[in-house]
């Protein structure tokens, strides 16, 4: 009996470890994803990825004749795991910027993405004093705008606030709704969500210039990128695009 | 409340299949664990002063450094260091069981070096080698004695299981976080989480509870 | 009352020394035993008996000494030959050692399955033959704890006889063990020396020993004093020590004729 559990155990053991690169022949390209980001990316009710890059990059796929498969993991690590082909590619409302494009290549931008600040919906307090009075402000951990709030108004410390990092954006929210902190700063896209979802308001842009999104590539794979480009511009240009706008309420 | 209770009922089909995520995890941890930290546990109370030391070293790492430490150490370090390509569940499972295997040779050095020494001997003195004595007498013995504290080490991985979802596995907490972003429905989501936790808790340590008295040596008091 | 003629020696042992920290616990001791004779170790407590038992079959390392069993000096550095050695030389504990997962039949069968690859069927019904020997017919699957220090006494000796020992170390057999219980294991013992087992035994039941032991050695402070037949060692012992010793032990138990 005994040597029978162990025996059970061993084997769990041994199975646990390979259930993990079970892969099929075909070669599937696996897109990492923030599930954390509605609407760009999140997981629907049945568990299933879904969300504007998502449903995305599936057309730009079946266009190119490549598959894809989507897979949540965190946004703090995204980067890393591409390089380490954890993943092959990151659609999922990531904006270019120089510091990333140091390290993987984008694809054409795609979509105009600007950040603003998120607070609570009756509150009166506007961008400036937001930002001021020794308010807390929330921002989600490795994102451009915790960088950009970083380097632009808390080291050269003319704003007097101070900064909390968050795993994803709503739980910034949900702190704000909570009032533990007095604003969320986040791109519009997903701002917009948690308005309709949450007793919050959009209180306006704070001074960091707008952003393109784009999908990243490891370097190396420049034949992939030009796959993406080719069915990006082929998407941008048909009707669909404009109904996963809609779909999505983007714009 | 009602809006909670759809809140929870919208979710739970995915978060249960999240339970099978974490379960797999800690079946799979416990389980490398077991193996590995039994060799630990023999080595430190068997071995030559070498083995001792290295293996006193090991466990000193694995206990001594943080879990969510070690995973990124191992996930993004290590393994791409060496060129192995792993999942991330792989690699939580991997993680969590060498911790695991760190804290169960303890629970397993502890069980050996509570058997009177006179076992060993009788054993000795039949001719069997160590190994065989060690396999045939030492272990059935000291791994009946270490059920209670493995069954304390089960509801411990299976708490940390939950860090794996800072590696995007897709276990309950990951799944509740997910849900909660497309929901805005915190509360009852974390709450849900915790309850499956507490469920699979029970489940663990009664089964061990069973499995200890089915083993139990007739005749023995408790 | 045994066979004369040529006397095979089983076991002998030389200049055995053991030393824990700076202290010698035996000190060169030296004994030979023929095939089919039983020696018998008295001593006060702490005299190194045990120890010297013990250093017999290597489960303490002597520091210092050679052994040999039948003829053949054993090499105990190399793992194969004492492995070997010792599955031809029984050991009894003073407080059995019985293996406490197992049953009784267990605990005979498995060094006969693990360690001389019988086959399932044959252990089982050698472990069986030797239980019925020592009278344990009926407590076959008790496992040790359900069994009274008697009863596992017997099965050690079971288990010990199973593997066709050469030659038996009992050390103390019945000295953890109620008065009611030591004569069941002693009728077991004497039955084994009617049989012709060679043996050597540590005791303090020194009316029993003396009717059993071919020769008494009398240890003190890991030397053996001396050596000699049970009467003569009891009652006209050449030191004074161990003369001493006797008078106490015989005044004690009353049990010498
Ligand atoms: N492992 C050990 N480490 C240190 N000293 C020991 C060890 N084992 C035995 N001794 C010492 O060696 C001496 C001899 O002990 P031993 O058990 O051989 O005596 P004994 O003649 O069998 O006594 P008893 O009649 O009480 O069984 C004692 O002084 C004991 O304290
Ligand atoms: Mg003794």
């Amino acid at each position: 009996m005994a040597k029978r559990i162990l025996l059970f155990l061993v084997i769990s053991a041994a199975m646990a470890l390979t259930i993990g690169p079970a892969f099929s022949q075909d070669k599937v390209y696996v897109n990492g994803i923030d599930a954390n980001f509605p609407p760009f990316a999140f997981v629907d009710k049945n568990g299933n990825p879904d969300g504007f890059d998502v449903k995305a990059l599936d057309w730009i796929a079946k266009d190119q004749g490549f598959k894809v498969k989507h897979q949540p993991m965190d946004w703090d690590g995204i980067i890393p795991s591409l390089n380490a082909k954890k993943i092959d590619m990151i659609a999922s409302g990531m904006s270019i910027t120089d510091k990333r494009r140091e390290q993987v290549n984008f694809s054409i931008p795609y979509y105009k993405i600007t950040q603003v600040l998120v607070a609570l919906k009756d509150s009166k307090l506007t961008v400036d004093q937001l930002l001021d009075q020794g308010n807390k402000v929330g921002v989600q951990r490795g994102t451009t705008e915790a960088k950009w709030i970083e380097e632009n108004l808390i080291k050269k410390g003319k704003k007097n606030f101070s900064l909390l990092y968050y795993d994803s954006a709503p739980l910034a929210v949900e702190d704000v709704v909570n009032g533990r902190i007095a604003a969320a700063a986040m791109d519009d896209a997903p701002a917009k969500d948690a308005v309709k979802k949450k007793p919050v308001r959009i209180v306006g842009t704070f001074g960091m210039p707008d952003e393109d999104f784009g999908y990243a590539v490891r370097k190396a794979d420049t034949e992939l990128l030009d796959k993406i480009n080719t069915g990006l511009k082929k998407l941008m240009a048909c009707p669909y695009w404009q109904e996963l706008k809609v779909k999505y309420e983007l714009d | 409340m009602l809006e909670y209770l759809t809140a929870i009922g919208d979710a739970l089909p995915y978060l249960l299949q999240g339970s099978l995520v974490t379960i797999a995890l800690v079946v799979g941890a416990m389980a490398l664990g077991l193996v590995i930290g039994i060799l630990l546990a023999v080595g430190l109370v068997y071995g030559p002063p070498y083995i001792r030391a290295l293996f006193s070293m090991y466990v000193w790492f694995f206990r001594g450094v943080p879990l969510l430490v070690l995973l990124f150490l191992f996930y993004f370090g290590l393994f791409t260091l060496v060129g192995i390509n792993i999942s991330a569940f792989t690699a939580a499972v991997i993680v969590l069981g060498l911790i695991s295997s760190a804290y169960q040779s303890q629970i397993f050095r502890g069980g050996i070096l509570s058997l009177p020494e006179g076992q060993l001997k009788a054993a000795r003195a039949l001719g069997m080698s160590d190994g065989k004595a060690i396999c045939s007498i030492v272990l059935p013995q000291a791994l009946r004695l270490s059920i209670p504290g493995w069954s304390n080490e089960y509801s411990i991985v299976l708490k940390d299981s939950a860090i794996a979802y800072a590696l995007g596995v897709a276990e309950v907490m990951a799944r509740a976080h997910f849900v909660a972003s497309r929901t805005y429905q915190h509360l009852p989501l974390y709450f849900t989480a915790g309850v499956i936790f507490l469920i699979l808790t029970y489940m663990g340590t009664k089964a061990l509870r069973v499995l200890e008295e089915r083993l139990r040596i007739p005749g023995y008091m408790r | 009352m045994r066979a004369m003629g040529e006397q095979k020696e089983v076991l002998k042992v030389e200049k055995v020394t053991k030393k824990y920290a700076s202290k010698e616990v035996v000190k060169e001791a030296s004994l030979a035993v023929n095939e089919g004779e039983i020696k018998v170790l008295i001593g006060p407590s702490g005299g190194g008996k045990s120890t010297l038992l013990q250093c017999i079959n290597f489960l303490v390392t002597p520091d210092k000494g050679r052994i040999w069993l039948e003829g053949k000096e054993v090499l105990h550095s190399q793992k194969k030959n004492l492995y070997e050695y010792r599955q031809k030389v029984g050991m009894i504990f003073q407080d059995f050692n019985l293996f406490d997962h197992l049953t009784a039949l267990g605990n005979v069968e498995i060094a006969l399955l693990k360690v001389r690859k019988m086959t399932k069927k044959d252990a089982r019904d050698r472990a069986v033959a030797e239980l019925e020997r020592v009278g344990l017919r009926d407590h076959i699957r008790k496992y040790p704890a359900q069994l009274s220090g008697g009863q596992k006494q017997r099965v050690s000796i079971a288990r010990a006889l199973a593997m066709d020992p050469k030659v038996m170390l009992l050390d103390e057999p019945t000295s953890a063990l109620d008065p009611e219980l030591i004569t069941e294991v002693h009728a077991v013992i004497k039955a084994l020396g009617a049989e012709g087992m060679t043996m050597v035994m540590a005791t303090h039941q020194i009316g029993f020993a003396s009717h059993l032991a071919d020769e008494m050695l009398f240890m003190e402070d890991g030397i053996i004093v001396e050596t000699g037949a049970p009467a003569k060692l009891l009652l006209q012992a050449e030191y004074a020590r161990t003369r001493e010793f006797c008078a106490k032990l015989t005044g004690r138990y009353g049990e010498t004729r």
